[in-house]
């Protein structure tokens, strides 16, 4: 596997920002009562996260060094609003469901934890492809969390009816506890179980290597 | 290269340029998309209006932004002076925002604390008034009411036939009551009994009231009942009924129309 290839594919299951690194929870719990949200959630985190590590990246031999957490969250904070004003222009019903939390990617833990921690030491290019990443790893927790629960909730998928309800002579009677924020405690509970297996500590030392000693052990 | 990131002289600069550059970037965003943003609101309270003006939709059903459109266009919009019951010319009704005039005070009008049923203090010197006619005929008048309600300001839109007395409809646009009791004001069972309720006798005595005793049938058709566990709010919005239709409200206008109609 090439470097590149895994800075993409390594935050998607053994790196998973949600489930491994434990990062950017509240959003997961808040966001996945449906599966639209989640995935217009998903995609601005994505794109913001992108945008933030490729910019933070290009500053990095720039960005003085006593003030550099807060240049790096105004650049944050910069895109989450424009992403915030397109969605109210262009998807206001999303934008509203969304509500706050389009809002709270500022203090997104991965975001700033990607910037910080990656981005600061690593080219652009890179840069841009551990945003994708670490994007995609936590789109695929949301869209996990959010399926499971929109059907058990309500016996629908994306607004389809994929279980006949009972009370339209089905045999589906939704569970309640799935609408309700709780369930998402459980749901991200159970994969951050079920990811344990495959991340072995070492694997986490590892990650912590920069670019250029990682490039030289592939 | 190493050593510039720790010297004042460069952390200003950079600091300066990035504050500056997002600023720039954010403001012009924001004015860029303004207007969208805005016509995303308009189509939201037209919603309301259109929604409470053609009860043949099915409950629940969500009109789509094109359909609002086509439908509010249908709808002949005209301000009236609440002090004269006389149409008026001093504002745009299409723009004129009844729910947010309130922070304009040359627009307000003090209530007279007896006639302050609903506990407004203040209102509107204008209204917005929507008819619905089909060709030449007049369908339905819809009235935007409001007031304040357990927690929060009650906004919504109270509509009559065509003989101006008759309530039609009661279609409520924003409140902030208590989710599973208060918001049953929103439900279709209590909506249903404001249908055909009369508003003033044929001797033209106001007459709409909340029903206290199940003793008087004989009055069945100027009744309102409120919502047992719900009572606050329930009666917040009958009195808000009463203010907006009463003398103080729409009074002298729907009563000048009544007569008209009859002729």
């Amino acid at each position: 596997m090439t470097y590149t290839s895994r800075l993409i594919s390594d935050p998607v299951i053994r790196q998973n920002p949600v489930t491994v690194q434990i990062l950017g929870v509240c959003s997961a719990l808040a966001v996945t009562r449906t599966l639209i949200p989640a995935i217009i959630m998903s995609v601005t985190l994505t794109l913001i996260l992108v945008m933030s590590n490729v910019i933070v990246s290009a500053l990095r031999h720039q960005l003085p060094q006593s003030i550099r957490l807060i240049l790096e969250m105004l650049i944050i904070a910069t895109g989450v609003t424009i992403a915030d004003e397109f969605l109210k222009a262009y998807m206001p019903d999303i934008a509203s469901t969304l509500s706050v939390f389009v809002g709270l990617i500022i203090t997104n833990c991965i975001v700033l934890g990607r910037a910080e921690a990656f981005a600061m030491h690593n080219p652009v290019l890179p840069s841009a492809m551990d945003g994708l990443g670490q994007g995609l790893g936590y789109s695929l927790i949301l869209v996990l969390v959010a399926s499971i629960r929109e059907l058990f909730g309500t016996g629908r998928l994306l607004g389809y009816q994929v279980f006949q309800l009972s009370a339209d002579n089905g045999w589906f009677s939704p569970l309640l506890i799935m609408s309700l924020p709780a369930s998402a405690f459980f749901i991200v509970a159970g994969l951050i179980w079920l990811s344990q297996p495959n991340n072995p500590r070492s694997l986490q030392a590892e990650w912590k290597l920069d670019y250029h000693t990682f490039r030289g052990k592939l | 290269m190493a050593e510039k990131i720790f010297s004042t002289r460069h952390t200003i600069i950079v600091t300066l340029v990035i504050t500056i550059t997002c600023a720039i970037l954010v403001v012009a965003t924001s004015g860029l998309l303004k207007p969208r943003q805005l016509a995303w609101l308009a189509i939201e309270m037209n919603r309301s209006i259109v929604t409470a003006m053609a009860p043949s939709l099915v409950a629940g059903e969500i009109l789509t932004p094109a359909e609002v459109v086509e439908q509010f266009s249908q709808l002949d919009v005209l301000l009236i002076e609440l002090e004269t019951g006389e149409r008026s010319t001093a504002e745009d009704p299409l723009v004129y925002n009844i729910f947010t005039v309130g922070d304009n005070p040359d627009l307000q009008y003090k209530i007279p604390t007896s006639m302050d049923i609903a506990g407004l203090v203040n209102r509107p010197i204008f209204a917005p008034v929507y008819q619905l006619y089909d060709g030449a005929i007049l369908q339905r008048v819809g009235f935007p009411v409001y007031g304040p309600g357990m927690w929060s300001t009650i906004t919504g839109y109270i509509v009559l036939e065509r003989d101006y007395n008759t309530i039609s409809n009661i279609y409520f646009y924003q409140h902030g009551e208590t989710p599973g009791i208060g918001d049953q004001i929103e439900s279709q069972e209590w909506r249903q009994q404001w249908v055909g309720k009369k508003i003033r006798n044929e001797a033209g005595e106001f007459k709409l009231h909340q029903r206290k005793s199940t003793q008087d049938k004989d009055m069945d058709e100027y009744q309102i009942d409120a919502i047992s566990g719900a009572t606050v709010t329930s009666v917040s919005v009958i009195s808000m009924a009463q203010y907006w239709l009463g003398d103080d409200g729409y009074g002298l206008y729907l009563v000048r129309q009544r007569e008209e109609s009859r002729q």
